[in-house]
């Protein structure tokens, strides 16, 4: 698709980030534990916080948006909205992660609604296939868990994955996946419940 | 709600298209129905993996953008919440404030990281060429030298809500750490800038107070340090300094 290959572009025309030259070595700290610092108010923790959960944050929000600028705003908000609400976090509930990026979809679908009306991003869509499979391969920081959902998408019915990439690889709302694959709203919100539920059983049977 | 109106709002939760009010709704509803909150947690765990697995690395100077941001919250609450916020309740991973957070424009971010991305590289050749700075107060300049030109030497730049530039140069075989700072803001006759050692587990040790030049230069020499591992960080503090650092951090590394 254009949108992922101008990121791919863009990502590579950045240049080496000059603090790169700082020869520190930070090892990431587990989020888990770094939220207890933020949630006093530790800006340095946050900004090892950061550091381990930009890239899920980041790229939660490109799928949705695809606009480079507009991601980087939004990854921006989402990261204000982490601080703001950090001392709400309940770690029993769910990991850092897991919260972090729910939020990040969130703003990001959020977003869509405000800047762009549902036909014209339909109208964009109509022109790239439809139901391929995800084409951020190339784009994703490459990781054994990346190999992990592939493995496991792939044990799903074709029905349920082509639903879940769309929705969470993709980046799509659920009203965009029905115009895309003609299906009602219902439809589309049962495979991505129950694509979701034989993810866990899956993923939970590799463990 | 029904059990099947219940279902959806759940999936929509997943897929991020739950208005504040429907979520709030939705809260509410789950309060009382434990099996169906642990419905909505698995499936926001499975949706995150898949999203997680799919991460992209965000442009390096983003984080300077997002740490600014929240230095600047940071600076007008001193703690995460505001303090109109209503009380503290943990509401889980899709809960959050509702509010449209403040967002510092990302243009002048990036005019202000332009201008760090130079007080970075001059610090860089500052290093490399081992070349000696002399400094205004304290140390001499042999002293700073010995720190600059180590074989161990490493040099950290400070980023922050600090106007100016900061950095420092340290070496455990030193012992030492010299900070080097230029146009930076003057502290009244009260008041001290204070530098702190922040453990990766959040123990902080302060590294000692050093106070602008009236050009707004510093260089100063604090020596029985080694800040190899440690976040480096800088409060203003009274004078005489503190026992622990005053929020908010002004710069850090």
């Amino acid at each position: 698709m254009a949108n992922a290959t101008a990121m791919r572009h863009r990502a590579g025309l950045i240049a080496p980030h000059p603090w790169h030259h700082d020869p520190i070595v930070v090892v990431a700290e587990d989020p888990n534990v770094l939220i207890r610092r933020v949630q006093q108010g530790d800006q340095a923790a946050f900004g090892d916080l950061y550091d381990s959960i930009a890239p899920a944050v980041f790229g939660a929000v490109t799928r949705v948006l695809r606009d480079p600028a507009m991601s980087e705003e939004v990854t921006q908000e989402v990261f204000v909205e982490l601080w703001r609400t950090a001392d709400r976090f309940d770690p029993g509930r769910a990991s850092v992660a897991t919260w972090a990026v729910t939020i990040a979809r969130r703003r990001a679908v959020d977003r869509v609604r405000r800047e762009q009306s549902q036909r014209n991003r339909i109208g964009e869509l109509a022109r790239q296939p439809a139901n391929e499979p995800a084409d951020t391969a190339d784009d994703v920081v490459a990781s054994l868990d990346a190999e992990r959902v592939e493995r496991a998408l792939q044990q799903l019915p074709d029905e349920q994955q082509t639903v879940l990439r769309l929705a969470f690889l993709d980046g799509h709302a659920h009203a965009t996946i029905a115009e895309l694959l003609d299906l009602p709203l219902g439809t589309v919100k049962g495979r991505v419940r129950g694509g979701l539920k034989r993810m866990r059983a899956v993923m939970g049977d590799e463990r | 709600m029904n059990r099947e109106e219940l279902d959806d709002m759940i999936t929509l939760a997943v897929l991020g298209e739950l208005s504040d009010t429907e979520l709030a709704a939705l809260d509410e509803a789950l309060a009382a129905d434990p099996a169906a909150r642990a419905e909505l947690d698995a499936q926001l765990a499975a949706a995150a993996t898949m999203q997680i697995a799919a991460a992209e690395t965000p442009p390096p100077a983003l984080k300077a953008s997002v740490l600014d941001a929240i230095a600047d919250i940071a600076g007008a609450q001193v703690r995460p919440t505001g303090a109109d916020d209503p009380p503290a309740t943990p509401r889980g991973p899709v809960a959050s404030s509702g509010t449209a957070a403040p967002v510092v424009s990302l243009d002048g971010r990036r005019r202000r990281i332009g201008q760090l991305v130079l007080a970075a590289a001059a610090a860089i050749v500052f290093v490399v060429g081992g070349v000696m700075i002399a400094g205004d107060r304290g140390g001499g300049p042999s002293s700073f030298d010995a720190v600059a030109t180590a074989p161990d030497a490493e040099l950290r730049t400070l980023a922050g809500t600090l106007p100016g530039s900061l950095r420092v140069i340290h070496s455990a075989e030193q012992g030492a750490i010299v900070v080097d700072g230029a146009d930076l803001p003057a502290v009244a006759g009260n008041e001290t800038y204070q530098l702190w050692l922040v453990a990766p587990g959040g123990a902080v040790r302060s590294a000692g107070l050093f106070r602008p030049a009236a050009d707004g230069r510093v260089m100063e020499r604090f020596d029985g340090l080694d800040p190899t591992g440690f976040t480096i960080a800088v409060t203003l503090e009274p004078a005489g300094g503190s026992d622990q650092p005053t929020l908010p951090i002004i710069a850090s590394t």
